[in-house]
């Protein structure tokens, strides 16, 4: 397992380091031009989980490496498992990125083109850390909630071909949760409530985990059907 | 002794098609087997088998004596696979990342990865480690990849067409290097192969498929010391045909407009009986043209 992990890793460790940089940048344009924090380390967060998808789908496109990358020393189930905990790593890796961009925005927002208003917002934001964290944690898990369903048909049909049942997947499930949701609850009360009761500090730990449980379990579930389709894959 | 690859009857269908049809193949310790066919004929596919890469219909496959296929779990794979160099037909490294970086994806891979040994084949090869993967030509890329496969010290190389691209020098450069590998009693390699000649130069044994069948699976030395080619007119064909030296069904040849090539399986015999037919050395390329293509009496 660990020699997947790391042969994959050392894949895309410059990749992701070129997007850290990346990030830098976007997240300094964001923070700037926005006047907020937690929408740019939401933002970045965001970015990072379907980014990684797609890059490590590009290499096994490249030149036949998906095919080699079977031939090392490593079983097919590990190859899966490698390839979500490097989709996950990155994306936590790339939350504290956007996290410490964060911190130094705040610090450096009296001296930034920014008008007093976000200044003054900035500067709450910096008072409560944990809900510019949990923005960018509910950025991230939902985006790794939807790539959760993207990866086992991107390993198992490849990006080109995965991408022409991913619409339709999605608007399968986007049927059923508009069809079931409201038979279980009043989803724009139920929304205006939760709003309300995340605006509370004290609850963003919840929250945080909370989403982290979901996130994992649709992951971990989403990692097993992966390994179910990529196990019968030719390569 | 444990054959490093054994495999018998590897079948594979897709609907009515068969493209791997009852093939089996070894390969011992200490030797070289050599896998020709045309394009289509299902090397590559048998080498795909054997590295577990795709499901079977039927058949077996044993690496280093040890049973081994697609849903092998993680402790076989690491020991089996760690033991296999692989050069596939085409450099199949990510194009974006630079040689040296390739080194870091196989150190990550294989326990015994040495790098110093890598970096010699690429001094030997003249690789630039800096460059990148997708800026080598295909000769480099070859070159690339039997470093990689060579730097972990395997015991078995398996190679896809890995003379494919490499001119004249570097092919006898890299022969020589398969030869140093199999110097070795306990390693072995199964080598597929459009360029004969190089098979006529290392391989112990030569195996031919064709339509997904094994039409052919002979040491290299009875192709190469013991049978021929007779190059005959009509009239001495004709000869031959009637002296009875051929068992009916077994005369393999070949009709040109001046004359008939006719394989010869015992080259000195045939000298002794037909002295005035001209009989020369046969290759594994005569051998399977006439296997191939030939007409049977």
């Amino acid at each position: 397992m660990k020699a997947a992990i790391l042969s994959e890793f050392s894949a895309i460790k410059n990749v992701l380091l070129q997007q850290f940089a990346i990030y830098l940048i976007v997240g300094l344009v964001i923070g700037i031009s926005m006047g907020t924090t937690i929408a740019m380390v939401a933002c970045i967060s965001a970015m990072a989980p379907i980014l990684m998808v797609f890059t490590f789908a590009g290499y096994d496109n490249m030149n036949g490496w998906e095919r080699f990358r079977a031939t090392l020393p490593v079983a097919r189930e590990s190859l899966v498992i490698a390839r979500y905990l490097n989709v996950l790593i990155s994306s936590i890796a790339t939350l504290v990125v956007a996290f410490v961009i964060a911190m130094v925005l705040g610090q450096l927002s009296p001296v930034l083109p920014l008008d007093a208003e976000s200044v003054q917002t900035i500067a709450d934001e910096m008072r409560h850390p944990l809900t510019v964290l949990g923005g960018g944690f509910a950025g991230m898990s939902l985006i790794l909630m939807f790539s959760s369903l993207l990866q086992p048909f991107i390993l198992r049909y490849g990006l080109t071909k995965a991408l022409r049942w991913i619409p339709a997947a999605l608007m399968v499930l986007f049927l059923g949760v508009t069809l079931i949701l409201p038979e279980v609850i009043d989803a724009p009360q139920f929304i205006a409530d939760f709003a309300t009761w995340v605006e509370d500090p004290g609850n963003i730990p919840v929250v945080i985990a909370g989403l982290a449980a979901i996130t994992l379990g649709a992951y971990c579930i989403s990692c097993a059907g992966a390994i179910a389709l990529y196990r019968k894959k030719e390569l | 002794m444990t054959d490093l690859i054994r495999v018998c009857g590897l079948t594979k269908r897709y609907g009515t098609k068969t493209v791997l049809d009852n093939v089996s193949l070894s390969v011992p310790k200490g030797g070289i087997t050599g896998f020709v066919g045309a394009n289509g004929a299902g090397k590559t596919t048998t080498i795909r088998a054997i590295l577990g890469l795709m499901p079977l219909d039927a058949g077996t496959v044993e690496l280093f004596g040890e049973p081994f296929g697609i849903n092998s779990s993680q402790s076989v794979n690491a020991r089996i696979k760690s033991r296999i160099g692989v050069v596939l037909d085409t450099c199949p490294y990510i194009g974006d990342l630079p040689v040296k970086t390739t080194s870091s994806i196989m150190k990550a891979a294989f326990r015994g990865w040495r790098q110093g040994r890598f970096e010699d084949y690429l001094d030997r090869f003249g690789l630039d480690p800096q460059k990148k993967v997708k800026d080598l030509s295909r000769g480099m890329g070859m070159k690339l990849q039997l470093a990689c496969a060579l730097a972990h010290e395997p015991d078995l190389l398996i190679l896809d067409e890995a003379t494919a691209g490499l001119d004249p020098l570097a092919r006898d450069e890299v022969l020589d290097i398969l030869r140093e590998f199999v110097a070795d009693d306990m390693h072995g390699i199964l080598i597929s192969s459009h360029i004969t000649s190089d098979l006529d130069k290392i391989a112990d044994t030569v195996a031919c498929i064709d339509g997904g069948r094994i039409v052919f699976d002979l040491p290299k030395d009875v192709i190469t010391d013991e049978m021929g080619l007779a190059k005959c007119r009509t009239s001495q064909f004709e000869q031959i045909a009637a002296s009875g030296a051929y068992q009916p069904n077994t005369m393999k040849f070949i009709r040109y407009e001046y004359g008939i090539d006719l394989l010869v399986y015992d080259r000195f015999a045939f000298k002794r009986s037909f002295p005035d037919v001209a009989c020369e050395r046969l290759t594994i390329d005569d051998y399977m043209q006439l296997t191939l293509k030939g007409e049977t009496r």
